[in-house]
């Protein structure tokens, strides 16, 4: 099982690398669309498998170690990515979400796998609510930033009057602007769900509900900055450019969160 | 040489001499055409800017091309009442696989006065569907035609060489849904009444922008063209206080000086809490101050803005013509391969007869030196004879008929008619 989750995890990433290809392709020629999107499900498909066969494998949730636990996100952004694409055929986004995907899923290679014992504490159903929800977030916030990028580059294209390929395939500013305006909404419910749900089981487990541990910290700076999106945006028109630079400042924050804090920061989470 | 085109377009002819002789019924004449002597099959293609004739001719004008011309000039100066040849110097003529290239050519938007167009492919259609509802068509030129139109639809979805606005005014529709995901419910402020405005909002309106407000420094003028959108006509004063309702701004007054300030736009930015404004200025001297366009989610547009895009445009259908020249390449030979493939059937058939000549002929020299053979032994050398030139010529007719669509068909099918002798015109009945 575990030969098999390794090579379905080795073809995952050469999919989603073709597909990342594929789906720069299609900036520039029309007729490599259908190519591009097949290899992306294709590259999903895969990707499902090989996170299906760990869970079957070790018999529990797939976030016991930031191997899996990178797996379980970028999955998670995928399937966002799918969904986002079939509600408003946003297909010109897979250029940046595939290379997205396959950068975190290959350095996902690095990372702990295994650790010589579980922590017994990293058992139970809150634990598997906190990291669900925290990590689901993340994905919406992951998916928030490539918007935002999107944006930022249709904006300059349409400030420098110097009209591109890339042009014509992204959408309007006006669904850049909003469909990263209501994921970071969806992904700070989230990480507000999760960070209450990580302190209910922390008062359980470790005696304390919160104790400024570095994760913590982060995950409240993470929480502050997004709020602070939503709430400049409602009482101050912080539309557009702005938006969208706070909502990638936010995503540095959960990329600091997710990865540096897990992997070298004297952290409770450390185990994660 | 059989299939043929005449015609005159805009490269050719100016517009004094298209109006006469364009054609205001082309089932009409096109069922006229197919009745002349020698015309088989004739579809007549008359839009503004040409006036063309497919034609197949039969047998009595083949091989000189002048006479297939003279047969169709002749046409034309009959059903227009006009002087025979008054227009050879505007008129071009193509024959065969050329005929067919021309037709494809213009199905596919290529020889349109704007490149890539695509009404003309409706026109083709048209003009066509009404040939052949009046009988003037047959098996030829139904066949060219469904390619015709198989090749412009392929040109559409296969290239690009019919998006993107060429337009100044779909070139704004254009920039304005790159901003907006959808103009519909948008609400438009005209500042100046002029025609030019008119027609960018009549682009705009064509895209789903509604809500038109008109403000015209005499009031009048912009009451009138406010009544032809549906609109609301204001004083010119109150700009100011619509620019905080409208989304899309077009600016064409005459005025000698800037119309809208950057501290005009500001104002109104931060009374519509900084939703994106879309300002186009048509106007020479420009209207809207340039520095109006670097204030955030202000996106302003000048005449020479959107003339750029449309110029960039058109480079880039110029592109993708090429790659509509390739697919009507192969489309134009895929039809020529048809078109020799008919020629095969009728050649077969005159090297069956020679064979079945040279069979009765020989059988009754044969039989004449061989007089005391019994019924059944008669039977045995005739049904002998069939047999050797059905065998010998099974494979020559299979052959032929697999060959005459490949692409040297035409030269396979005149060898044949070289080593066997045949000479197809004599028959009498081609295709």
């Amino acid at each position: 099982m575990i030969h098999l989750s390794g090579g379905l995890y080795v073809l995952a990433l050469v999919l989603y690398a073709a597909a990342a290809a594929a789906y720069f392709g299609y900036l520039y020629f029309r007729h490599w669309e259908g190519a591009a999107a097949w290899l992306g499900r294709a590259a999903l498909v895969a990707h499902t498998l090989t996170l299906g066969f760990r869970v079957v494998e070790s018999g529990r949730p797939p976030f016991a170690y930031l191997f899996e636990a990178t797996l379980f996100f970028t999955w998670l952004l995928m399937v966002n990515y799918t969904l986002l694409e079939s509600i408003i055929g946003l297909k010109v986004a897979g250029a940046f979400v595939t290379p997205v995907t396959f950068v975190l899923l290959f350095s996902a290679a690095a990372m702990p796998r295994e650790a010589s014992v579980i922590d017994p504490t990293l058992a139970g159903a809150w634990v598997a609510v906190h990291l669900s929800l925290s990590i689901i977030g993340y994905a919406a916030f992951t998916m928030a930033f490539v918007l935002s990028l999107m944006y930022l580059l249709q904006e300059k294209q349409l400030r420098s009057k110097a009209f591109r390929l890339i042009f014509r395939r992204l959408p309007s500013l006006e669904v850049l602007d909003t469909w990263s305006h209501r994921l970071v909404a969806v992904g700070l419910a989230l990480l507000t769900l999760g960070i209450i749900s990580g302190s209910i089981w922390a008062g359980h487990a470790w005696g304390s509900h919160w104790s400024w541990d570095p994760k913590e910290t982060w995950s409240v700076i993470t929480w502050a900055v997004y709020g602070a999106y939503l709430l400049l945006r409602a009482r101050f028109g912080w539309h557009g450019r702005k938006a969208a630079y706070l909502s990638i400042i936010g995503y540095v924050f959960v990329l600091v969160n997710f990865f540096v804090v897990n992997l070298f920061l004297n952290s409770l989470h450390r185990r994660l | 040489m059989s299939l043929v085109c005449v015609g005159v377009n805009h490269h050719t002819a100016p517009v004094e001499v298209r109006e006469k002789l364009a054609f205001a019924d082309p089932g009409e004449a096109s069922a006229a055409l197919s009745r002349v002597s020698g015309v088989a099959e004739a579809v007549v293609v008359s839009t503004c800017n040409r006036a063309e004739i497919y034609a197949f001719l039969e047998d009595a004008c083949l091989g000189d091309g002048p006479d297939a011309q003279a047969v169709i000039a002749g046409f034309v100066a009959a059903y227009h009442d006009l002087p025979a040849g008054l227009f050879g110097d505007y008129i071009y003529v193509h024959y065969e696989l050329e005929a067919a290239r021309h037709l494809l050519t213009v199905g596919a938007g290529l020889d349109s006065m704007v490149l890539g167009e695509t009404q003309i492919l409706g026109q083709v259609k048209d003009c066509y569907l009404a040939a052949k509802e009046k009988g003037a068509t047959g098996k030829v030129l139904s066949e060219l035609f469904e390619r015709a139109l198989r090749t412009g639809k392929r040109g559409h979805s296969e290239t690009a060489i019919s998006q993107n606005a060429v337009s100044v005014g779909y070139a704004a529709v254009e920039l304005a849904r790159k901003v907006f995901h959808s103009l519909e419910g948008r609400q438009t402020l005209i500042i100046g009444a002029g025609k030019m405005s008119e027609l960018v909002a009549k682009h705009l309106e064509s895209g789903g922008l509604r809500q038109v407000v008109v403000a015209n420094r005499t009031f009048e003028r912009a009451e009138e063209m406010a009544a032809r959108f549906g609109g609301r006509p204001v004083p010119f004063d109150a700009v100011t206080t619509e620019l905080a309702r409208a989304d899309v701004v077009i600016s064409s007054t005459s005025a000698p000086g800037f119309v809208l300030t950057p501290e005009m736009i500001r104002a109104a930015m931060r009374q519509r809490r900084n939703r994106p404004l879309f300002l186009i200025d048509i106007a020479v001297p420009r209207d809207i101050d340039p520095s109006c366009g670097h204030v955030e989610n202000v996106f302003l547009y000048d005449i020479d803005d959107l003339q750029a895009v449309v110029e960039a445009n058109l480079e880039d259908r110029r592109r993708e013509a090429k790659k509509v020249e390739r697919i009507i390449d192969e489309e134009v030979r895929s039809f020529g391969a048809w078109l020799t493939s008919l020629d095969a059937v009728p050649l077969i058939r005159l090297l069956r007869a020679k064979a079945e000549t040279i069979r009765r002929a020989e059988l009754e020299k044969a039989l004449a030196r061989l007089p005391g053979l019994t019924e059944k032994e008669r039977g045995v050398v005739e049904a002998m004879s069939s047999l050797i030139i059905n065998k010998l010529l099974n494979d020559p007719t299979l052959k032929l008929k697999e060959l005459a669509t490949s692409e040297d068909g035409r030269v396979y099918l005149r060898a044949a008619s070289e080593l066997f002798n045949l000479k197809p015109g004599e028959e009498g009945e081609r295709r």
